[in-house]
């Protein structure tokens, strides 16, 4: 079977991994449809959900096709609101497959790698905000781990009081903000934290987020405005704790990824081919996942 | 409601810290008015870099670029697609650069650098969970608790009372019995 992927609406193109995780599917074939004038820029997403799917075309028949539901990060969303599902028509074919792409968050033309000026204000007022960020973390006193665990022994109330004031000042300048039109618009488009996360895995992440908080003495914000006397920018780098979450995130990554493989691994004994190749690539994975463990610790 | 809170925070367990003035050579300042910088910095992040204050996904790009350096020398697939998006976010990079800089800054201006050392094996467990935590959570304390907080967000006001919950569980375990 053979899907020809396109666009639905004029803001939608065609994803890169779209084809990997279709192609991934056994007895699918896709071919990019490159003529199709949006299609040239490419836009990088996972399809979180794909079916199988009957799809009523023109509301009149129906076609056979691939439903896709596309759940796009995050950094440069444009268009935040729910697009309108859609499909592809093949034309010429009797049965006609098609795809549905549906999205939460489009996000067009991110691997083209040229960055306009817009990005560069965005970054540059993030990297200017990071400043102050990790200027008043440090005046605020929270860079020291032994004022947040005092924080969580109750013995010093430094970090909720920077906490709950900063809150409230945050409440406060949206509230402001949603006041006027433009603000407003500006304001409804940053995408808030854990899109698309179920409450219980908020919980249970933030759960484990505080007691990690409570043994290092730090947060994710507060570990990067860490200082060492020496004077010298690399040894703020080199803190172990910094070290640790960024180590650990990445074994946990690579955990994950051995996870994957097994998992293409069965599928790929279910289906009977590339066996050899994948049986070649998990020990290779795992060689290099006790590596970076056993190189950092 | 919030800042009542802080403000009675304040007045029950008044500032340990010497707070001399508002000085940028001081060592600390009132913790409620440094907040309030943090606080007011959300204005120009919606305006011109929209995103809000958040620090754990800027790990999520390093990660990114450690896999796709591996992917690049070993011929693996190791960068997934969530990994992919995450490449480009520069904005999250350059606020974590800044918040470096910017603690720098203050550290030099005021001398006032760290001394303790904490335990290197709490650091290691501490700053996995940290990360894997914030990560599963979709958001760190400075995400969850000061941008999802601010747009009132339901998952936010869940996720920040585990966090303080089970921070203070931890820390009053470890209290009595190491």
């Amino acid at each position: 079977m053979t899907i020809r992927m396109g666009q639905c609406t004029g803001q939608h193109s065609l994803c890169s991994h779209f084809h990997d995780e279709l192609c991934s599917i056994p007895g699918f074939n896709i071919s990019i449809h490159n003529q199709m004038p949006m299609l040239t820029t490419p836009f990088i997403g996972k399809a979180s959900k794909m079916e199988y799917a009957r799809v009523a075309r023109n509301g009149g028949s129906e076609g056979s096709g691939v439903l896709i539901t596309l759940q796009l990060p995050v950094s440069s969303l444009q268009f935040p609101s729910r697009m309108q599902t859609g499909y592809i028509p093949v034309p010429g074919k009797q049965e006609f497959p098609c795809v549905v792409v549906s999205s939460l968050f489009c996000l067009p033309a991110m691997s083209t790698g040229s960055s306009t000026t817009k990005d560069w204000i965005q970054r540059i007022t993030a990297a200017a905000c990071g400043v102050g960020f990790g200027f008043f973390l440090h005046k605020a006193a929270v860079f020291d781990p032994k004022v947040i665990s005092d924080q969580f022994v109750l013995s010093n109330f430094t970090m909720l009081k920077t906490f709950l004031s900063a809150v409230s000042v945050s409440l406060l300048a949206n509230g402001v903000m949603s006041c006027f039109p433009s603000s407003q618009k500006q304001l409804n488009q940053i995408r808030p934290p854990a899109v698309k996360r179920s409450l219980s895995s908020v919980s249970v992440g933030a759960g484990i987020l505080g007691f990690g908080m409570a043994l290092a003495g730090t947060c994710p914000g507060t570990v990067s405005s860490y200082n060492f006397p020496n004077h010298s920018l690399s040894s703020l780098l080199l803190n172990s704790a910094l070290v640790a979450a960024l180590s650990l995130s990445l074994c946990a990554q690579l955990v994950c990824w051995a996870h994957m493989s097994i998992a293409s691994l069965i599928s790929a004994c279910k289906a009977g081919t590339e066996k050899k190749l994948i049986l070649l690539r998990i020990p290779l994975r795992m060689l290099i996942a006790s590596l970076a463990s056993h190189s950092l610790f | 409601m919030m800042g009542a809170m802080a403000y009675g925070f304040e007045h029950i367990f008044p500032s340990l810290l010497p707070v001399t003035n508002l000085a940028p050579s001081s060592a600390t300042w009132f913790p409620l008015l440094a907040g309030a910088g943090i606080g007011l910095l959300q204005i120009p992040l919606t305006l011109f870099a929209n995103r809000g204050l958040g620090a754990s996904s800027a790990f999520v790009t390093l990660t990114a670029w450690i896999t796709k350096t591996i992917d690049r020398v070993l011929g693996t697939r190791l960068t997934n697609p969530a990994l992919e998006c995450a490449l480009h976010s520069y904005t999250d990079l350059a606020l974590l650069i800044g918040t470096i800089s910017g603690s720098f800054l203050s550290a030099t201006l005021s001398g006032n650098f760290l001394k303790p050392r904490h335990p290197t094996l709490f650091n290691l467990i501490g700053g996995f969970c940290l990360i894997f935590g914030a990560r599963l959570a979709g958001g760190c304390t400075s995400g969850h608790g000061l941008t999802g907080c601010g747009q009132l967000k339901l998952a936010s006001f869940a996720a920040v009372p585990a966090m303080f919950g089970t921070g203070i569980l931890t820390g009053l375990l470890v209290q009595s019995y190491l």
